[in-house]
């Protein structure tokens, strides 16, 4: 308690009456308060006590205080005007302050237990799915297993790798023993749900350290090293099978987002997912590299990144930055971040060595849709994209960190195999900048080199003309610059600046920070979203409960109304068969009754009935009509439809297949993925008898590849699929087809494989 | 509040406490964890303290037993009981409304969010720090720092029935 607690305070109070008021709880920020408001030194006693609260008395002297608000509320009652309506009893202040607390209790109470069934209603969904599920996983793991031993074959590895491999082989790190650390459990393989987790809880703890000023320990005591592991373990099996140019086509998904650098800051990132969906095969991202450094929270930004594109193929990809580099990390805090998190333990130095493993093996362009190129720094004279394929990237784990025999000789190399040309090309992506136009280029050189930053070159707007020409490209995405707006255009808009780490140098040097949504098959082809972050100033993004519950509750009965398609035939009939008269209207218990009858979940259906059915004004009757037609419309009533409602159903299992087929996850096939999807569909053959014959792989390819473009898309693969009967009967024999409905309907010959997960559009847009 | 507790309230009302207990009865054995009874109870329209949980209601439930469990048979009657009673429902709009009318003494619309913070943080059943800053977070207008109190009972009321 203050030692001027009991300090009586003169009508007009000086400096020293207010200090010796407010005790040992004075301090500066009050010193400076009091001088900023003060009047010829005085303030008024009323002033003191109204600024009690916003002078920061954190310790809450409760007499004065209650005393305080006592006068405040007794003021307040008898000023107050009378009340109109006579049956209401007289509100005092006290009952009144009962009241309206109640009242926001009950309302967090009443969110809290919506969060709460919609989980639940989640969960329900989820266990029904579950056996059908287990099945599909078994079959598709077996040919991952056959895929794998098509692949060891031919790739050759380099120590570490195989040391990581075997110990895997023997159950690591899932064995590690966790002891008593505090953190959440993974699941094997990893879930999304279990990622959205694990960005919430990460992002409350940022939150939480940020405002309180509080040491950063982020995943530290929310998630054991173990599981980092499993996650960076996770994602470099993915990222070892991709090439250095990613070719990324978005028929399938319509749209993907482009991310600048976000050098460790995650209320950016968590911005982003928030509003623009969390990433699924059909909201993809690319992140444009420079995930790290800088930010207090480089390893949750990469352990979330790989987690997602472990527990969802197809929704991440990543660029390698000039900071995925652990030279630099060294120097701009991802390793001591690392180590501080994770330290300590042999844990955690395997941590370390994975993910500098994985930052070699990370991409270097992206091309989407053949027309747009994505890059962390830039373009230069030394390389085009068949050029840069043929570089060994992984011997380049650093760029920095080589010797001057090989970065200042000019026909430098050792027995490892680096050259100077090589690293100087990758030196060129990752660190070149786009030139002013106020550069000038000596004689017809295009680019010079980029003293400023020590690295990589300045090229001019004649040659990403050139550049993009000569690859038949439209534009050019890079980041790498931070950007007041968050973004900027060069080249005359032939290339774009992409930054989306907002207030970037603290919160006095503000800058946006920016993303593109780009759908360039679409019109309009994309659009560039700008915003700022900033944890301190509450402009972090923190959903209230309220619009949380609704988010959830959005994405639950999203799920619940694919279930309700899996199962239309059957619940049109027992409506209809219900309704003898044909009103179109049933007792609001008996709807519900039938609900639970005909789908394989258990839900509360009489709570749901607004949501999917008329509920009549006194409310125990329903109408059904908006439910059935809707449910009619999504696939007509024909028997032709159903084989495309079929496909629905199954639209999992097909996901699923088509993503194990699609290696380097390009979303399409190209003709050695679907060879191989063959080959492991033969090799799995129980009897030995061959489904394809290999030497007519191509005229099979021809007969689904629909637009000729070389490549199936995920739409031409199903749309295959449908037609299989057809296609079978017409020109099985010609493309040495022996049962084309055997192999592909293997997984879907299971009707209703395709109950949940992936329908659940909602749970990201809400 | 105001519904008819004739024999069709009494089947519907059944079920539909049925059905929320069923999402919590995760082993399908007819019982639920004590936690959950409070969330079942809200997610009902029923909001009694958490004292009253702890002192009256769920003694009522689980009777002599002493188990973490509550059963079907022992949860429905009572809860059937409370839901008729209407004793735990949230007040009406227009009640809320006079209460903040009692802290706007010259009837402006609105009320000083430092003025109403000190009452709910020291009268009635006062707020914990976590309460109070939900409750500004929702009520509180940034620029101003004023409630406008006709809005906030509007969303209030918005959101429980969406």
């Amino acid at each position: 308690m203050g030692a001027g607690a009991s300090a009586v305070l003169p009508a007009e109070c000086t400096k020293d009456d207010a200090r010796a008021f407010a005790g040992e709880r004075w301090n500066e920020t009050m010193d400076q308060k009091f001088d900023a408001i003060c009047r010829d030194g005085k303030i008024s006693k009323e002033t003191v006590l109204q600024h009690e609260h916003s002078f920061g008395l954190a310790i809450r002297d409760w007499r004065r205080i209650s005393e305080h608000a006592h006068q405040l509320t007794e003021a307040a009652v008898k000023e107050a005007p009378p009340v109109l309506e006579v049956d209401v009893e007289q509100i005092t202040g006290n009952k009144a302050a009962t009241r309206l607390q109640g009242a926001s209790r009950k309302t967090a109470a009443y969110n809290e237990s919506k969060i709460k069934v919609a989980k639940r209603i989640n969960c329900s969904l989820e266990h029904a799915a579950e056996r059908k599920q287990n099945k599909l996983d078994a079959f598709m793991s077996k040919l991952t297993e056959k895929m794998d031993t098509l692949e060891e074959e031919k790739q050759s590895k380099d120590q570490l790798l195989d040391t990581i491999d075997k110990m895997r082989k023997a159950g690591w790190p899932r064995n590690l023993p966790k002891d008593d650390h505090p953190g959440m459990d993974l699941p094997d393989p990893l879930t999304k749900d279990a990622m959205c987790d694990l960005l919430e809880r990460l992002n409350e703890q940022a939150r939480k350290e940020t405002k309180k000023k509080k040491a950063r320990n982020g995943i530290k005591d929310i998630l054991h090293a173990k599981y980092a592991l499993q996650i960076a373990t996770g994602y470099m099996d993915v990222v070892r099978k991709l090439p250095s140019v990613v070719h990324v086509n978005t028929q399938q998904s319509g749209k993907i987002t482009v991310v600048g650098d976000l050098h460790g800051q995650l209320r950016d990132l968590i911005h982003i997912f928030r509003h623009n969906g969390m990433p699924s095969f059909d909201n993809p991202y690319l992140f444009n590299g420079d995930l790290v450094d800088r930010g207090d929270y480089s390893v949750e930004i990469v352990l979330l990144l790989f987690g997602f594109a472990v527990a969802d193929p197809g929704s991440i990809y990543i660029n390698r930055g000039n900071h995925e580099d652990m030279t630099v990390c060294t120097g701009y805090g991802f390793v001591d971040e690392l180590v501080n998190k994770f330290s300590q333990n042999t844990a955690g130095r395997h941590l370390l060595a994975i993910i500098d493993t994985i930052f070699s093996l990370l991409p270097l362009v992206h091309v989407i849709d053949e027309n747009i190129a994505v890059v962390h720094g830039g373009i230069s004279d030394k390389f085009d994209l068949d050029s840069l394929k043929q570089i060994n990237r992984r011997l380049y784990r650093t760029l920095t960190g080589l010797p001057q025999a090989i970065t200042h000789d000019e026909k430098g190399c050792d027995e490892e195999g680096h050259t100077h040309k090589d690293w100087a090309v990758l030196m060129d992506c990752l660190w070149s900048d786009p030139a002013k136009a106020s550069e000038r280029f000596p004689g017809d050189l295009r680019c010079k080199s980029n003293d400023e930053r020590g690295g990589g070159v300045l090229w001019s707007e004649q040659f990403t003309k050139e550049w993009l020409s000569q690859h038949k490209l439209g534009c050019l995405i890079r980041s790498h610059e931070c950007q007041d707006e968050g973004y900027k255009t060069h080249h005359e808009g032939r290339v774009l600046t992409l930054f989306s780490a907002s207030n970037y140098y603290g919160e006095d040097e503000e800058n946006d920070g920016a993303i593109l949504v780009l759908s360039p098959l679409q019109d309009p082809p994309g659009k560039l979203l700008t915003y700022s972050t900033c944890y301190a100033k509450g402009g972090y993004e923190k959903l209230r409960t309220a619009e949380l519950a609704g988010k959830m509750e959005s994405a639950a009965l999203a799920r619940v109304e694919v279930c309700l398609l899996d199962h239309r035939r059957e619940l049109v009939a027992a409506l209809k068969a219900k309704d003898v008269n044909g009103t179109g209207q049933l007792k609001k218990v008996e709807w519900a009754s039938i609900m639970n009858d005909i789908l394989p979940v258990k839900l509360p259906w009489l709570h749901l009935a607004e949501k999917f059915v008329l509920v009549t004004k006194k409310g125990d009757v329903i109408t059904y009509l908006p439910l059935t037609e809707k449910l009619e419309a999504m696939f007509g009533n024909s028997d032709e439809s159903k084989g495309r409602e079929n496909l629905f159903r199954n639209r999992d299992a097909l996901v699923k297949l088509f993503r194990l087929l699609d290696a380097d996850q390009s979303g399409s096939l190209d003709r050695a993925e679907f060879a191989k999807g063959c080959e492991m569909i033969n090799a799995l053959a129980d009897d030995g008898e061959k489904l394809f014959e290999m030497s007519d792989i191509d005229g099979f390819m021809d007969a689904l590849d629909v637009n000729g473009d070389g490549a199936i898309s995920f739409a031409e693969f199903s749309d295959g699929l449908l037609n299989h009967g057809s296609m079978a009967a017409h020109s099985g024999a010609e493309i040495g087809v022996h049962s084309p409905a055997k192999p592909v309907g293997e997984p879907a010959a299971e009707p209703e494989a395709a109950a949940a997960p992936e329908g659940g559009g909602g749970e990201e847009t809400g | 509040m105001g519904e008819p507790r004739d024999e069709t309230w009494y089947l519907e009302t059944k079920k539909r406490i049925r059905e929320a207990f069923q999402l919590f009865d995760k082993d399908r054995k007819g019982c639920v964890v004590q936690e959950e009874v409070a969330t079942i109870m809200r997610y009902l329209g029923a909001y009694p303290t958490e004292r009253a949980v702890v002192k009256e209601i769920l003694p009522d439930m689980m009777g002599e037993e002493a188990s973490a469990f509550v059963k079907y048979e022992t949860f429905e009657p009572k809860m059937l009981e409370l839901l008729a009673g209407g004793e735990f429902e949230p007040d009406s709009d227009e009640t809320l409304l006079q209460c903040f009318r009692a802290f706007d003494e010259e009837g402006r619309g609105y009320v000083e969010a430092t003025k109403l913070r000190e009452a709910l943080i020291t009268k009635g059943t006062p707020f914990r720090e976590k309460e109070i800053e939900a409750f500004m977070e929702v009520a509180k207008d940034e620029e101003t720092g004023r409630i406008y109190y006709e809005d906030y009972v509007a969303l209030l009321s918005a959101e429980s029935n969406a």
